[in-house]
């Protein structure tokens, strides 16, 4: 697959930002074909060193590319979203992969735009490559803290997971709820430093936690904080491992915690680290890194036959 | 995830249909919480046989309900559960606080 483009192919955009967009076409000798409204037209003939440029304005908008869901996997887009229905679309294009950008549009955003397509293709060409003998697998994705939908991502992570046979369909959503957890964790304990014992202990409690995950979230110093994930597998096991930028903890007095097999009925009505128990249960091995701020899990291929 | 619940005099049954995760936590504490405002309850039954798993936070909502229910000297019991999440629910000893039915 080549990573040269050769034409943008734009729609839904208001006039000065096309011509936002034409500046920066003109100047990498890019060939610029516009649409305002009818997305079908574009659909029609889209190619391999085609852009396609969406503004997604409102759902009718998304319930279209749906439709046509079948050009968009083959072509390469990204989406400039109105913010206030980001929250809308934000789950839909995340969990299929495709990536999306947000407004306003101006010669620096498209730049900047542009560069991240060159950079996700040339991953998008290496990952489907091993994807389809999924032999050998090595991507690494970097997201900010506020960025990450975790609910999709990690369904994708599990549909790798299948794909490569390192677990079988029954144990999909398992998987998929254990990638929750490890990157919940890596977000709300590492990145935005929440403490477990602020969790509300009972309904009347005010949940204290969720307020200051919310003012973390958007706050500069952490909510930008990276998680990282990197998934490495070859012929015998695949690794994911889920790294934060938090100030680690002490994981052998942690483990040591969890692994108790004596706890109270006090102990078990308040204590943390269920998550990890859950972890535990669906992935082999677990291991953690750099002082509790990676965290890396294991699963060993299926035998062919089993 | 869907969940749902019924009432019959002071007993409340509770449905849960799909696995709990960060999501569904949300919608099962906004069930519970409605049953909470609800007087006279004694007994509120969960039906858990359609979930397969839950994340940590939907324990922890189960297990708030769980000390609130206890605190006005009612039960919580789970009447029917799956095997995977019955498995799970064991391995962090859910079944000594409340009363688990394995179906």
């Amino acid at each position: 697959m080549s990573v040269n483009f050769s034409n943008i192919l734009a729609c839904g955009f208001q006039k000065s930002e096309i011509s936002i967009i034409n500046e920066y076409a003109v100047s990498h000798d890019l060939n610029l074909q516009e649409n305002t409204y009818l997305y079908h037209e574009i659909f029609h003939d889209i190619k391999e060193d085609d852009i396609l440029l969406i503004k997604i304005n409102n759902q009718n908008d998304i319930k279209f590319i749906k439709r046509h869901k079948l050009h968009i996997y083959e072509s390469f887009c990204i989406f400039c979203l109105e913010y206030d229905k980001r929250n809308l679309i934000y789950t839909y294009i995340n969990h299929h992969n495709l990536p999306f950008f947000f407004s306003p549009i101006d010669i620096n955003e498209v730049q900047k735009s542009f560069m991240r397509i060159l950079t996700i293709r040339k991953r998008k060409d290496n990952f489907f490559k091993h994807i389809s003998g999924l032999v050998c697998l090595n991507v690494e994705f970097e997201w900010k803290s506020c960025d990450v939908v975790i609910s999709p991502l990690c369904s994708d992570i599990t549909r790798i997971m299948e794909m490569g046979n390192y677990i079988h369909k029954n144990e999909s959503d398992g998987i998929t709820l254990a990638l929750e957890e490890a990157f919940t964790n890596s977000i709300e304990h590492g990145n935005l430093e929440l403490d477990s014992n602020l969790r509300p202990q009972s309904y009347n409690d005010s949940d204290e936690y969720e307020k200051l995950k919310l003012l973390r979230m958007n706050h500069e110093d952490y909510g930008k904080r990276l998680i990282k994930c990197r998934i490495f597998s070859n012929s015998d096991e695949m690794m994911i491992e889920i790294e934060d930028q938090g100030k680690g903890f002490d994981t052998v007095s942690f483990l040591k915690k969890i692994n108790d097999t004596t706890p109270t009925r006090q102990e078990i009505l308040t204590s943390s680290g269920k998550g990890i128990i859950l972890i535990n249960k669906y992935f082999q091995k677990i291991t953690y890194d750099n002082n509790g701020r990676s965290i890396r899990l294991f699963k060993k291929r299926i035998p062919q036959g089993g | 995830m869907e969940v749902n619940y019924s009432q019959e005099g002071s007993r409340i049954r509770v449905a849960v249909d799909g696995n709990i995760d960060s999501d569904g936590a949300g919608k099962l504490s906004d069930i519970l919480q409605k049953i909470m405002t609800i007087d006279n309850v004694e007994n509120v039954e969960f039906d858990l046989l359609s979930v397969f798993s839950t994340t940590s936070s939907g324990i922890g909502k189960l297990l708030n309900f769980y000390k609130y229910i206890d605190s006005h000297g009612g039960s919580m019991e789970i009447s029917a559960i799956s095997e995977s999440l019955y498995k799970q629910f064991i391995d962090i000893h859910l079944d000594r606080i409340f009363t688990i039915r394995l179906k």
